[in-house]
């Protein structure tokens, strides 16, 4: 990889999604002398937050029409 | 596209920095840590496509159930990894991981109609299987 790769990859990360960087940052400042037990809950923390977007997407999205008679 | 980059790169972050814990736990922990981070960088991918515009609403809401559902086999997955404290006690939970990501990503997904959207969707998917590959590689 050349650095003109290495800047388009920057690029790519610099325009990604705040969600996407939110991620890459935590992974970068987190991981290092963090226990088992501070990973798992973390993980908790996050698998909460799918769920709490699943439920709302589910509640937000029109039901599809049922057959028509 | 650019997403799809993104996620390819957040997946070649994971496996990287997974070299860094040191016994299985800590190792396993941090896996289940990446797994779900990028089961929620996939999910929002996702949800950002339907309002786009690019997911029609029945497809939709199918993917997100599965979300839903994956989310409570990644609870029980750390649940079973804490309680063993390594991941050699949680076959049963890695297996239903799997198996939701697995019909995600052969069923659910097909009913994605635009195809890069399809298939940036697929590759966040498969960042989710490769991590949750790695749980259970420290399982054997």
């Amino acid at each position: 990889m050349n650095a003109s790769d290495i800047l388009k990859i920057l690029s790519l990360i610099a325009a990604a999604e705040p969600a996407v960087l939110g991620y890459i940052k935590s992974l970068l400042e987190n991981t290092q002398g963090m226990s088992g037990d501070q990973f798992l809950a973390e993980a908790d923390g996050v698998w909460a937050q799918v769920k709490a977007n699943a439920q709302q997407q589910l509640q937000a999205t029109p039901a599809p029409a049922g057959p028509k008679a | 596209m650019k997403k799809l980059y993104c996620v390819v790169f957040v997946l070649m972050v994971s496996l990287l920095l997974t070299g860094f814990s040191c016994d299985k736990y800590t190792k396993a922990g941090q896996l289940a840590k990446d797994f779900a981070a990028t089961v929620l960088v996939a999910q929002q991918l996702e949800i950002q496509a339907y309002n786009g515009g690019y997911i029609e609403a029945a497809s939709h809401t199918v993917i997100q159930t599965k979300f839903s559902q994956l989310a409570d086999a990644g609870v029980g997955l750390d649940k079973a990894i804490n309680q063993a404290r390594n991941a050699q006690g949680a076959k049963a939970q890695l297996d239903a991981a799997a198996s939701l990501l697995s019909d995600l990503s052969n069923n659910q997904i097909t009913g994605i109609k635009d195809e890069k959207t399809r298939l940036a969707v697929q590759a966040a998917i498969v960042s989710c299987q490769t991590i949750l590959d790695n749980i259970a590689a420290f399982a054997q």
